[in-house]
């Protein structure tokens, strides 16, 4: 009895230590993801290729084709835009692509980073486990000052007349 | 003897640059329109306040001439050295509205390397850009790309005294392919708008396949189209090639990249139906051997990194680099990190090469280009064939360039002058950008991609870099389109007119 307990008492130990912590990150199934962002994982210094991953960033421009049923969408994450390749499905969340007008949905990816991808050309790009919605995204305000209009107009009419001072000028040459 | 120019000289400089600068103020209306179509309103009246206020500037230079103004050779040069810069100052102008940019330096910067077609950018928050204002970006390398002499010659801004010649040679091209330049110019347009729309119809096709809106496929073709024809670099998105994650994006790009660093009388003869040339030109062969062995570089220095598995990556990765760097494009589908930190040693230095030897003379590639190179190769040949031939026997020797020619000393001297600038130019940049304390690889690399208008980079180009730095980066841009002597021509002017001036105190 005392001996399965200590068996117990062992494998309880091993399972909460940094080492078995460790070994799971670097599994695909089941892991547990390196809390990171664009720009550690573009470094190429991050130790983190063929890791789990974790990032939070905003949606951008559209989902394009990724063939397989997958579809490619780029996340903007601090700065820098990174491919996260996924399932058709695991866009259905998505409603709002950042571009000039939105800014887009916030999603947190967890997915596995290959800093020269394999199966797509040696690209830089993350392979999607999981996708959540963190915010919703919204339209952007874009203000407009009409006094631009007004230089614009005024600058307009002292070219129009520079340019009929300049076809007298070359008319009076011409008599 | 130095001649200082003279108070007419100056009228007419003014004032053709003045019609140059109206020229821009009319092209700015491509991206108004843009904007209205896309309900862009704040950026239309961006474009509306910068249209207006370069009109007004380019008119007022335009009454500067001296009734019967002449327009003489090194008035020419002139001209050409300051259409660049003046033309980049007012293009700024609405991108510095725009938002996206931290500083008026910033979009001179920017419209700098556009107009120059070398594709560095300092642009912020690039994938919410408006339309419009990526329109103007990438207008400017095309617009940039077929010549700012060429694209005003080509809307005959009525240069008198036979001054038009003048101002096509002193941009650096030298097509006879037409008997005059108006025509030659016309020619030129023709055939860059069959390949514009050439590639615009594919590229957005494969991005409409790819799923993007029918109008933003065909935009960002188009935008991709003159990018690599006119061998830019500017991508509409943050991820620059990456963003597409497209094989074919990649392989009608690279297509485009050689069609624009192929020099025009090169495509004139295809055009004419003899593509024969193309095999027996020194320049040709030369571009062919320095693409073949730096590609190799490349694919033994990826190879090394043991990222890739498999030849195939390698082989993509390696050439769309090793023709982005040569053609002076400046596309990438790697991360501006991942050249220092991923891929340093044989392939960084290939691209280092790559970039530093350039395309062909008479296109929109930028560096010492293919043909000097092939003459130098050939001269380093004549000598040691002279050296070991008996001493009353006369060595020629011949290359093929549209012609058989002899090499001359003097032709040989010319190569070795230029190749000589740019080198200087590229070590002087590379110290530069270490004296602002950046790692000397990396300086050197991004001062090779500024003074050769390539583009890539290795992250030091950032709106936070010392503005020390982005002004070097753009005479370096400025220099390297002009080859120098037209830009010494602008510096020996000023000069002399300086000293006559104080001559007379």
């Amino acid at each position: 009895m005392r001996r399965y307990g200590a068996i117990a008492v062992l494998a309880l130990a091993l399972a909460l230590s940094p080492v078995s912590a460790f070994a799971a990150g670097t599994s695909a199934a089941g892991a547990v993801p390196a809390e990171t962002d664009g720009p550690e994982i573009i470094s190429m210094t991050s130790g983190l290729d063929g890791a789990t991953i974790a990032f939070e960033g905003e949606v951008v421009s559209e989902a394009l084709a990724g063939g397989d049923g997958h579809v490619w969408v780029n996340v903007l994450s601090d700065g820098t835009a990174i491919g996260v390749w996924m399932p058709v499905e695991m866009t259905d969340d998505l409603e709002v692509f950042g571009d000039w007008g939105n800014t887009g949905d916030v999603v947190r990816v967890v997915g596995i980073l290959n800093e020269g991808c394999d199966q797509h050309g040696g690209d830089l790009d993350v392979h999607a486990v999981s996708l959540e919605l963190v915010k919703r995204g919204s339209e952007r305000e874009n203000p407009y000052d009409l006094w631009k209009l007004g230089v614009g107009l005024a600058g307009l009419v002292l070219a129009g007349v520079g340019y009929r001072r300049m076809r007298r000028s070359e008319e009076g040459d011409l008599l | 003897m130095w001649v200082a120019p003279q108070r007419r000289d100056l009228g007419a400089i003014a004032h053709y640059t003045g019609l140059l600068i109206t020229t821009v103020a009319g092209a700015m209306v491509i991206p108004l329109a843009t904007a209205l179509v896309a309900g862009e309103w704040g950026p239309a009246l961006d474009f509306a306040l910068g249209a207006g206020v370069t009109a007004a500037i380019g008119m007022g230079l335009a009454q500067m001439a001296p009734r019967g103004a002449y327009l003489g050779r090194r008035d020419a040069l002139i001209i050409t050295a300051l259409a660049w810069l003046s033309i980049s100052l007012v293009g700024a102008i609405p991108l510095s509205l725009s938002g996206h940019y931290g500083s008026f330096l910033d979009a001179w910067f920017e419209t700098m390397s556009g107009f120059t077609t070398s594709g560095l950018t300092l642009s912020q928050d690039l994938d919410h850009m408006a339309v419009a204002h990526n329109m103007w970006r990438h207008l400017t390398h095309l617009i940039g790309g077929q010549g700012i002499i060429v694209a005003a010659l080509t809307v005959a801004m009525g240069v008198r005294g036979g001054g038009a010649i003048s101002l096509y040679i002193a941009e650096g091209r030298d097509e006879r392919i037409m008997p005059n330049v108006i025509h030659t110019a016309r020619f030129i347009w023709f055939v860059t708008a069959v390949y514009v729309s050439l590639g615009t119809v594919a590229l957005g096709i494969a991005n409409l396949a790819a799923g993007m809106e029918f109008s933003r496929s065909f935009l960002h073709g188009f935008w991709a189209t003159i990018a690599c024809y006119d061998t830019g670099g500017f991508g509409p998105q943050s991820m620059n090639a990456l963003y597409y994650h497209s094989p074919i994006f990649e392989i009608v790009t690279v297509m485009l990249m050689l069609a624009g660093t192929l020099n025009f009388n090169l495509h004139a003869d295809v055009w004419r139906g003899d593509p024969r040339e193309i095999g027996k030109n020194i320049e040709a062969r030369s571009l062919a051997v320095n693409i073949a062995l730096l590609s190799a570089a490349v694919g033994f220095g990826l190879g090394a990194s043991q990222l890739y598995s498999g030849w195939g990556e390698v082989l993509r990765k390696g050439v769309y680099h090793v023709m982005s760097a040569n053609s002076g494009t400046g596309h990438q589908t790697l991360y501006t990190t991942q050249w220092l930190n991923g891929y340093s040693g044989l392939g960084f230095a290939a691209i280092l090469l790559a970039m530093a030897f350039g395309g062909m003379v008479s296109s929109t590639a930028g560096g010492i280009k293919a043909l000097r190179l092939g003459l130098i190769a050939k001269g380093v040949l004549w000598r040691v064939k002279q050296s070991i031939a008996p001493a009353s026997s006369v060595i020629t020797q011949k290359y093929h360039h549209l012609l058989d020619v002899p090499l001359t000393s003097e032709v040989l001297s010319n190569a070795l002058m230029v190749f000589v600038l740019y080198v200087i130019t590229y070590i002087t940049g590379a110290l530069i950008g270490a004296a602002y304390g950046y790692p000397a690889g990396a300086a050197l690399f991004e001062s090779i991609s500024a003074t050769a208008n390539v583009g890539l980079s290795t992250g030091i180009t950032a709106p936070t870099m010392p503005a020390g730095l982005k002004i070097t980066y753009m005479v370096q841009m400025w220099a390297g389109r002009l080859e120098f002597i037209t830009l010494f021509a602008l510096i020996a002017s000023i000069v002399t007119s300086f000293r006559r001036g104080r001559g007379r105190q």
